[in-house]
């Protein structure tokens, strides 16, 4: 409370200064969490992918052939080879990788774009979509070759008018009827491996879609029962690409599988983008980057309010002369200001925080165009910026920024001689 | 005057210190940050080489077998060619097209890269491109983007060159001559780049060439007569021409002439619904057989689409820019107004002693333009370092002309001045109001 007093006291008595921490704080703040929530919008947990935390994701492959090298995505073969009998599973599911564009209608009327993603009917149970009206397809469907649908929402609304649209025929690229069997809450882009705005069961085009043998367009996403299973799983699938090897050799004894550890978990997704590449390189270059980015928007900023706390300080030298001649040890004197200062950081950083939060939400299409312009429009519910990890961060970044801006000055205010400093004079 | 100020500065050396290095710091961010927005601009000011306003890509596909629509009886494999040119031809025709062309290879912003090397056939000494991206399209694409040659050539000539059967090259296509490419290492990437050279105009046009690796006596390999040079097309606006040469399909293949696509320009007038107008047609004007109209974009969505991630860079850029312009705004205005509070009996004196208040606002200004004078030389090396690191880096092709470096130093330095000037304008005038006697008295 006496801090607080002080503070207010401090703000008053020179409220340009104040002003001005206040502000700076709450900007490097706020640009640090932009970075912060962009970068977390790959791992944070929101519905279709709730179960985020306990995926494991199989996108590539990558083999020697007999005259160099040959890489891209699975044929359906191929991944079930891979994702078959893993203990400590609780589903696996096929489906092509990442939606394909189609347009969508009802016949004699305008066409909408659509984004189309061929699944298996365990896709159901690994992603956690909300069902508006009717129900997903089953097993049965897949098998069948069904032509039936889920579509989004939006697209529901788009095509029939209505988002009720369950057992209504929709046209697939131009041409195709497909019967609507549910519609679901709109998925945001952002859900990368779920997105898309109609889902149809994998079709046995897709499933014979394949060359040299192996590969496809085909990849897996595994439920893990607990994120503890992880390494049994992968022990299954080590296991499986061994015996899918020895199958390879037998037919061409120069072709060989590359293995780069596939599957991954979630917060590596964002780095497999290339098939003959590990994504730990994209990784650790993106750590190198991200580092410089918050160095950059912490030191400067730093430096900046270390300069203004020791011009506050500078002001109340005898008021600190006084505490030393009445016995506050350097520890208290060095608490004191970093605990002061800090109440302020945390007062600027939930500005920064607020804003930031408010800023992702308002203008997240131009924020996520570089990445995922394939999305359309890009929303951000609330529940995806709400999460404990953004205020664990804001605090993080708050305490750094406070301890680099306060800390030099605080040292030095507290090894002040008391006489000088009661006299106006500090050396 | 300036002996005084670095007297000053001296005296605070401890809290002008903490000025410097920030100064120092945002000075070589900022001129990383001016050097690469230049490069950009620079980019985007080149000619695109084509004109893609009003303009449309129109793509086809086919009926799936497992459409009610499907018709059984065409077979796609056959008749598949007809069907194009059928649709292509009523595109043309169709209201408010202006041009229309059919094109394999060539579509603006799309970033395709069909690389494949030709030599000079009759030059004493066989030259070979190095980069060249070969457009397979129609006459009328020439038409359709406005093509231009860089020699004054109209796009009817170029057009007429194309219909005879001519190719015509990007103006200055990187070439390496055979004599050159005997005395380099080939496996040697940077001999490789020491002998690469833009070609001469004379060098190609008029000239026969034909693919690198098979020449006249080879049937099966066209040969080729350059017809003109043009201005180069790029791929997008922030890359550098690429160099390309556009030769006409063969509306006789079936196999090329259905992986192609249609290339609209149509009438300002009919830009905004053509969209919608063709896709209604898909199934009716727009079809035939099982092929039909499925696709209808405008270019320029195609551009903002593949553009998107250079463009949201340069958005980041500008942003982690202004955001340490501002801080260096926020410090000097932070620390100048604390300065002056504590100097108030000292510009007292100074009036009383005759200064004005223009002396006292100039002196202030002149100590955080000189501060950042002082840092200057040492960011500028620290540029260069930097500099020179992007240079060395594997691979690079990063290259600082010291028109640019200048450019970009000079740049930097104005634009922190200003944001001293403002910081500092703040505190300045305050400090020009102080009254001497009332100031006096409180001492």
């Amino acid at each position: 409370m006496t801090q607080l007093t002080r503070i207010y006291r401090e703000m008053r008595r020179q409220p340009v200064i104040g002003l001005v921490t206040l502000f700076g704080t709450a900007l490097a703040i706020f640009l640090i969490m932009i970075v912060v929530l962009m970068q977390n919008v790959n791992t944070i947990p929101f519905s279709p992918e709730s179960n985020r935390g306990r995926f494991l994701h199989g996108r590539h492959l990558h083999m020697k052939t007999d005259n160099g090298e040959c890489s891209g995505g699975m044929s359906y073969q191929t991944a079930r080879t891979f994702f078959c009998d893993l203990e400590g599973a609780e589903a696996v599911s096929l489906h092509t990788d990442g939606g394909s564009q189609t347009t969508a209608g009802i016949p004699g009327a305008p066409q909408a774009e659509a984004s189309n993603l061929e699944t298996d009917a365990y896709f159901w149970k690994v992603f956690d979509f909300t069902f508006i009206h009717g129900n997903p397809y089953s097993a049965a469907d897949v098998e069948s070759d069904a032509k039936v649908a889920v579509i989004s929402e939006s697209l529901a609304r788009e095509v029939f008018g209505t988002p009720d649209a369950v057992g209504r025929t929709l046209m697939l690229d131009h041409f195709v009827p497909y019967t609507v069997r549910g519609v679901v809450k709109d998925v945001s882009p952002l859900a990368t491996t779920a997105y898309a705005t109609v889902w149809t069961p994998l079709s046995h085009d897709a499933r014979n879609n394949t060359w040299y043998n192996y590969f496809g367009g085909i990849t897996a996403t595994v439920l893990a029962k607990d994120r503890s299973d992880f390494d049994r799983i992968r022990k299954c699938v080590t296991r499986n690409k061994a015996k899918f090897n020895t199958a390879v050799k037998a037919e061409n004894e120069a072709w060989a599988m590359i293995d780069h550890g596939s599957p991954f978990p979630q917060e590596m997704l964002q780095y497999a983008t290339w098939s003959n590449q590990s994504p730990d390189v994209g990784a650790s270059e993106s750590r190198r980057t991200r580092l410089a980015v918050y160095a950059i928007l912490l030191l400067i900023p730093a430096i900046n309010l270390s300069s203004m706390t020791q011009s506050r300080l500078r002001r109340r030298v005898s008021e600190m002369g006084v505490r030393r001649a009445f016995g506050c040890t350097r520890l208290r004197m060095v608490r004191d200001i970093v605990t002061e200062n800090l109440i302020v950081t945390l007062a600027g950083g939930l500005i920064g925080l607020l804003s930031s939060l408010i800023a992702v939400w308002m203008f997240a299409d131009m924020l996520f165009t570089g990445s995922l312009a394939k999305g359309g429009t890009v929303a951000v519910a609330p529940e995806m910026l709400l999460q404990w990890s953004t205020f664990g961060w804001a605090l993080l970044f708050c305490f750094l920024l406070n301890l680099l801006s306060s800390g030099l000055p605080a040292w030095r205010a507290a090894r002040m001689n008391p006489t000088d400093a009661i006299g106006g004079q500090p050396k | 005057m300036k002996r005084k100020l670095l007297t000053q500065i001296a005296t605070e050396w401890k809290s002008n210190m903490w000025l410097a290095i920030e100064l120092l710091l945002v000075s070589v961010v900022v001129w990383v940050v001016t050097d690469n927005l230049w490069v950009k601009t620079e980019l985007r000011l080149q000619p695109m080489g084509v004109e893609t306003d009003n303009c449309f890509k129109v793509g086809t596909a086919l009926v799936n077998a497992d459409s009610p629509a499907y018709d059984g009886q065409d077979s796609t494999d056959l008749t598949g060619m007809e069907h194009m040119l059928k649709l292509y031809d009523r595109l043309r025709h169709y209201p408010g097209v202006e041009h229309a062309a059919i094109v394999l290879n060539g579509t603006p912003y799309e970033m395709n890269f069909s690389g494949s090397n030709l030599i000079t056939l009759d030059t004493p000494d066989t030259i070979m491109t190095t980069r060249n991206n070969i457009f397979t399209v129609s006459p009328e694409y020439v038409d359709v983007f406005k093509v231009k040659g860089s020699h004054g050539e109209t796009t009817a000539q170029l057009k007429e060159m194309l219909a005879k059967g001519e190719i015509i090259t990007s103006f200055g296509l990187s070439v390496v001559s055979y004599a050159d490419l005997r005395t380099i290492d080939q496996q040697n990437y940077e001999d490789w780049q020491r002998i690469t050279r833009p070609a001469k105009r004379e060098e190609l046009v008029g000239h026969r060439m034909s693919f690198a690796g098979y020449g006249e006596n080879d049937n099966n390999y066209p040969v080729w007569h350059v017809g003109a040079t043009i201005v180069p097309i790029r791929r997008m606006e922030y890359e550098e021409a690429t160099g390309n040469t556009i030769r006409a399909l063969d509306l006789t293949n079936p196999e090329l002439v259905c992986q192609s696509c249609f290339l609209v320009r149509v009438s300002p007038e009919a830009r905004a619904t053509f969209r919608q107008d063709i896709l209604k047609e898909s199934n009716n004007l727009f079809r035939s057989g099982n092929r039909f109209v499925g696709e209808v974009t405008e270019i320029s969505a195609i551009r903002e689409l593949t553009q998107s991630e250079e463009v949201a860079t340069i958005r980041n850029f500008i942003v982690v820019m202004v955001f340490l312009l501002l801080c260096i705004f926020l410090g000097l205005l932070g620390t100048f107004w604390f300065r002056t509070q504590q100097r108030v009996s000292e510009i007292a004196i100074r009036k009383v002693n005759g200064a004005t208040g223009a002396d006292i606002f100039r002196r202030l200004i002149g100590e955080g333009l000189l501060l950042l004078l002082i840092v200057t030389p040492v960011a500028v090396l620290l540029d260069y370092g930097v500099a020179h690191y992007l240079s060395e880096m594997p691979m690079s092709d990063y290259n600082l002309p010291t028109g640019r470096f200048l450019g970009g130093v000079t740049i930097t330095f104005c634009l922190m001045a200003l944001m001293i000037v403002l910081g500092i304008w703040f505190p300045a005038t305050r400090a020009m109001r102080i009254d001497p006697a009332t100031a006096l008295k409180d001492e």
